[in-house]
C-alpha cells in the first residue's frame, strides 16, 4: 500500500539536493518560496514533491524555519511556517508588542503535528497544531524582508535518512 | 450505493431536466416504477433515461484543464496527518509517508477532485441546492461566505440531529432538502464522523467529502482525498467549488434563454 | 421571492410557478413529466392553505362573538374594545383560579392560536437564506457577523497600531459603560426567532469577546445596537414594581418620581420630590399625625437607611383595593383604608422606590435592607363552616 519514497529515489539525487540547500538562506526563505509561483506548470507530483522544501528539510526535529504570524490571540502566537498546521507559541514578555500578525519570526521546529497515543486507543489523538519553540523576531509587517539572517544551528547540514 | 444515487438523480432531476434540451429520438423520459423498484437494477440499465449531457462521459465543463497539480501543491493539499492517526480506508489515496507525515498523491486527488467538481456543476446546472458543511472552526466564515456568494446553503454550526430526516418536526413543515451536501471537513472536533453524513445517506442525498488521512470515507459518495485543516487548502477548494457552481448556473441560464425560442 | 401562502390551488402550482418566473414562461412543456414543485413543497402548500382556512373561520367566529357580547353587556359594538371584552368576560365567567393563564379569555385568534411557520420560497421551492438548514438562521447569522467583526477588528488593530494616520480613539476598547447587553426576550424580539438560553449565553460570550478587544471602538455602533441603558431593566430584578423614571415638575422645576404600590388592602400612589424639607402629606395627614410610634418609624425607615432625612418631600394618596373590585355590585362599599401599619408600609415601599430613582447611589443599600421588595401578602379568606381563615369553632360534645 505504501510506497516508500525515499527508497525509490536514486542516491545521486540526494547529493544534488544537498548542494541545493547548502546555504542557510534557502531554509530561511521557506515560507516565501512555498507561496511563490513556479514555472512548473506541468511537472508531475512526484517531481514537485521531490524538489519541495518539505523534503529538503529532512528531519524536522530542531530545524530552524521561518514562519509568519497568522494570528495572535492574547499571548498565543499562531505561526504559519508552510506545513499543515500552525505552530502555537507564547509571545515573549520582552518586546511582546512587536509580535503581531503578519510579522516574520524564526522558530525551531520540534514536531509538525502534536499527536499522542493514549492507553486503550488504536489511533493517535492529534492536537491539530505543530510543536515549535520561538527563537526570535525576524522582521515586522511593514518592512519587506531582511536580506540575510545567519542561522544559529547547523541548518545547513540536514541529515539524510539512512536507507 | 451508485444505484441509489442514480435513482435519486433521476427522481430529482429528470423532472427538472425540462430545461435541458432533449433529443427528438427519446420518447420515454422516465423509467417505469417497476424498473426503479427492482433491487437488481443496474445503473447501466437506467442510463438511457438519464439526460443527454450525462451520457457522454466527457468533461463537459472542462475541469480537467482548470485543476493544476502545482496549484494544489502550493495550496498544501498533499499534507496529511501523522502516520499514527491514519484511517485504514484512506491508505489508497496516499503517496507515502515522509518521516511520519502522510502525503497524498495529488494525481489521485486531481482525478477525484475533477469528478466531484463535474458532479457539482451538473447538479448546479439542473438547479440543484448545494449545502456546504464544515465542522472546522477556522474556516467556517469562509465557507459561509462562499455559499452565500453562489446563492447556495451552508451549515457550519452544531448539527441538530434530524435536520434532514425530521424536518417536519423541526421546521413545522416539510421542506425541499438539499440535492448535494459538500463536506469541507468530515470529522467533528471529537474525531468522529459528521452526523450529517449518515443523515444524508438515509435521505439518499449524494455527498461530496474532503477526506483527510484520518477521516472515515464511509457513506460518502464523492471523495476528495486532501488536506482539510490548512486554511490555504480550504480556500483553494472553495474557490474551485464556487467556480463549478457558477459554471453550472451559467450553463443553466444559457439553456433557459435558448429554450423559449425553440 | 413570493410568499406561497397567497398562491392558488395545489393542482395549478405549476402554472403558478411559471406565472411567477419570467423565464419559464413556456407553457408548452408536457405537464405529465414536468413537475416543477416537489412533494415537500406541495405538502407545505396544503398545510398552509388549511391553516389559512382555519384562521379565517376563527376570525369570523370572534367577530360574531363580539357582537353577541356587546348585546349581552348592552354596549355599542364600537365601544367594545379589548379592555371592555376582558371586563365583560371577567364579569360573565368569574374565576377563582390563581393562574391568569388558566382563566377564560376572549382574544383575537391571531394572538392566541399557535402561529403557522411560514417560509419564504422562490419559484423552485428553494428556501430563502443561505443558513436555512442551520434551523436558526438569524441567530447563527448574528454569531457569524460577530465572529467576522472580531476578525476584522483584530486585523485592523494589528495593521494600525503605532501608525500615525489613524485616529487614536479607534484603537481603544469600545466604551460601553452605563449599558448592558439586551435581555434574552428582547433579543428574541429583535431577531424574530426563538432560541435557547444556552444559545443566548453563547452570543453574550461572543459579544464580550468582541467588546474587550483592542480597537473594538470601530464597531461601537454595531455593539450598541445590542445594548440598552443599565437603568432600563434593573426593575426586572426586583419583586414588585420597578424603580420609576425621574421626572421634572413643570411648575416648581423640581425632580420627582412617582410610583404606585400596594400593601395588604391598601393601594397608594407615592410621589417623592427632591430638594424638599422632609414634609409628609399622606391623604392630607402629616407624619406627626400618626399616633402610633410604629407607623412613624415605618415611614422614616427609607430615609434613615439611605441617610437622606429631610431631603425629600413625600406626597401620597391611598385607596382600598377591595372597594374597587367590580365583582359584587350589591355589596356594601368598604370605606376604611387599611390598618395601622399597612398604609405606612405601602407608603414606605413607594418612598423607597422613588428614593432609589432620585438617588441611585443608595439603590443597593435600600435593596439589601429589603425596602425595594413588594410585600405580596393578602388577607386569607375565611372558610365555610369556620369562623376565620384557619380558626375552627370550638368542638363540643352535644
Amino acid at each position: 500500500m505504501f510506497r516508500a519514497i525515499i527508497r525509490a529515489r536514486p542516491v545521486k539525487q540526494f547529493v544534488e539536493c544537498r548542494a541545493a540547500y547548502s546555504t542557510p538562506e534557502s531554509i530561511i526563505d521557506f515560507v516565501d518560496s512555498v507561496a511563490e509561483t513556479s514555472e512548473s506548470q506541468n511537472k508531475s507530483f512526484a517531481s514537485l514533491l521531490r524538489h519541495s522544501k518539505f523534503m529538503q528539510l529532512g528531519d524536522f526535529n530542531g530545524r530552524l524555519v521561518v514562519g509568519k504570524i497568522a494570528q495572535r490571540i492574547q499571548d498565543d502566537l499562531y505561526i504559519d511556517f508552510g506545513l499543515k498546521f500552525n505552530a502555537v507559541c507564547k509571545a515573549p514578555s520582552v518586546g511582546s508588542e512587536s509580535y503581531r500578525s503578519g510579522a516574520r519570526v524564526l522558530i525551531r521546529l520540534l514536531d509538525p503535528e502534536l499527536s499522542e497515543r493514549f492507553l486503550g486507543s488504536n489511533k493517535d489523538l492529534t492536537l491539530l497544531e505543530a510543536d515549535a519553540v520561538l527563537v526570535r523576531l525576524l522582521s515586522n509587517t511593514n518592512i519587506a524582508r531582511k536580506p540575510k539572517v545567519p542561522a544559529e544551528k547547523e541548518a545547513d547540514k540536514p541529515e539524510i535518512p539512512a536507507e | 450505493m451508485s444505484r441509489v444515487i442514480l435513482r435519486n438523480f433521476i427522481r430529482n432531476f429528470s423532472s427538472a431536466s425540462a430545461t435541458v434540451p432533449r433529443t427528438a429520438t427519446t420518447t420515454v423520459t422516465q423509467p417505469d416504477s417497476t424498473t426503479l423498484q427492482k433491487a437488481t437494477v443496474q445503473p447501466t440499465v437506467l442510463k438511457p433515461y438519464v439526460s443527454k449531457s450525462l451520457q457522454n462521459e466527457q468533461d463537459l465543463f472542462g475541469f480537467e484543464k482548470a485543476v493544476h497539480i502545482d496549484e494544489m501543491f502550493k495550496a498544501r493539499l498533499h499534507f496529511g496527518h501523522k502516520i499514527g492517526t491514519v484511517h485504514e480506508n484512506m491508505k489508497w489515496a496516499l503517496y507515502g509517508e515522509r518521516l511520519g507525515v502522510c502525503i497524498f498523491d495529488l494525481e489521485t486527488t486531481k482525478k477525484y477532485l475533477v469528478r466531484a467538481l463535474n458532479f457539482i456543476a451538473h447538479v448546479s446546472m439542473r438547479g440543484g441546492m448545494i449545502l456546504f458543511v464544515t465542522s472546522n472552526r477556522d474556516s467556517m466564515f469562509d465557507v459561509e461566505k462562499a455559499a452565500e456568494e453562489v446563492n447556495q446553503y451552508s451549515h457550519v454550526r452544531k448539527w441538530q440531529s434530524g435536520t434532514l430526516t425530521n424536518t417536519r418536526q423541526l421546521l413545522g413543515a416539510s421542506v425541499r432538502l438539499p440535492d448535494t451536501i459538500v463536506f469541507m471537513s468530515t470529522l467533528t472536533s471529537l474525531g468522529e464522523s459528521h452526523p450529517a453524513i449518515v443523515e444524508a445517506t438515509k435521505m439518499a442525498i449524494p455527498t461530496i467529502g474532503i477526506v483527510d488521512s484520518n477521516s472515515d470515507p464511509a457513506y460518502l459518495t464523492y471523495l476528495i482525498p486532501a488536506n482539510d485543516d490548512t486554511p490555504n487548502s480550504t480556500e483553494y477548494l472553495l474557490r474551485l467549488f464556487k467556480m463549478a457552481v457558477k459554471k453550472g448556473q451559467e450553463e443553466r441560464k444559457r439553456q433557459q434563454q435558448q429554450e423559449p425560442g425553440k | 421571492m413570493i410568499r406561497f401562502i397567497s398562491r392558488r390551488s395545489i393542482g395549478t402550482t405549476m402554472q403558478a410557478a411559471s406565472m411567477a418566473s419570467p423565464m419559464s414562461s413556456n407553457s408548452d412543456i408536457d405537464s405529465s413529466s414536468v413537475r416543477k414543485i416537489g412533494k415537500a413543497l406541495e405538502t407545505y402548500l396544503k398545510h398552509s392553505k388549511q391553516n389559512i382556512a382555519m384562521m379565517e373561520k376563527h376570525r369570523s367566529e370572534f367577530e360574531t362573538g363580539k357582537r353577541h357580547l356587546a348585546k349581552m353587556m348592552s354596549l355599542d359594538i364600537h365601544e367594545l374594545d379589548q379592555k371592555a371584552i376582558d371586563r365583560a368576560i371577567e364579569y360573565l365567567f368569574p374565576s377563582g383560579l390563581t393562574d391568569p393563564n388558566a382563566r377564560p379569555v376572549m382574544r383575537p385568534p391571531d394572538e392566541i392560536l399557535p402561529r403557522f411557520q411560514r417560509f419564504e420560497f422562490d419559484e423552485e421551492g428553494r428556501p430563502e437564506g443561505s443558513r436555512f438548514f442551520t434551523l436558526n438562521p438569524k441567530i447563527y447569522g448574528l454569531l457569524s457577523e460577530i465572529g467576522m467583526k472580531t476578525q476584522s477588528v483584530m486585523k485592523f488593530y494589528d495593521e494600525h497600531v503605532g501608525s500615525r494616520n489613524v485616529n487614536k480613539n479607534d484603537l481603544d476598547v469600545a466604551n460601553l459603560s452605563g449599558s448592558q447587553w439586551i435581555t434574552h426576550e428582547k433579543m428574541k424580539k429583535k431577531l424574530h426567532e426563538k432560541f435557547s438560553n444556552e444559545m443566548y449565553a453563547q452570543i453574550l460570550i461572543a459579544f464580550e469577546n468582541l467588546a474587550q478587544l483592542q480597537g473594538s471602538s470601530i464597531e461601537h455602533k454595531f455593539l450598541m445596537e445590542y445594548r440598552e441603558p443599565l437603568t432600563a431593566s434593573t426593575g426586572s430584578k426586583l419583586f414588585g414594581p420597578s424603580i420609576p423614571t425621574v421626572q421634572i415638575c413643570a411648575e416648581t422645576n423640581r425632580r420627582y418620581a412617582e410610583v404606585v404600590t400596594h400593601c395588604k388592602d391598601t393601594r397608594t400612589t407615592v410621589r417623592v420630590f427632591d430638594a424638599g424639607k422632609g414634609k409628609f402629606n399622606i391623604d392630607g395627614i402629616d407624619l406627626h399625625d400618626f399616633r402610633h410610634l410604629q407607623s412613624r418609624e415605618i415611614l422614616l425607615a427609607p430615609f434613615i437607611v439611605s441617610s437622606t432625612l429631610g431631603r425629600f418631600d413625600v406626597n401620597a394618596t391611598s385607596v382600598s383595593i377591595s372597594a374597587e373590585t367590580p365583582e359584587a355590585p350589591n355589596r356594601i362599599q368598604k370605606t376604611s383604608i387599611g390598618g395601622q401599619s399597612s398604609l405606612p408600609r405601602a407608603v414606605r415601599h413607594g418612598t423607597s422606590l422613588c428614593i432609589a430613582a432620585l438617588n441611585p447611589e443608595c439603590t443597593e443599600k435600600l435593596r439589601l435592607s429589603g425596602l425595594l421588595t413588594l410585600d405580596p401578602r393578602k388577607k386569607e379568606r375565611s372558610k365555610v363552616n369556620q369562623p376565620g381563615a384557619r380558626a375552627k369553632w370550638i368542638w363540643k360534645r352535644r
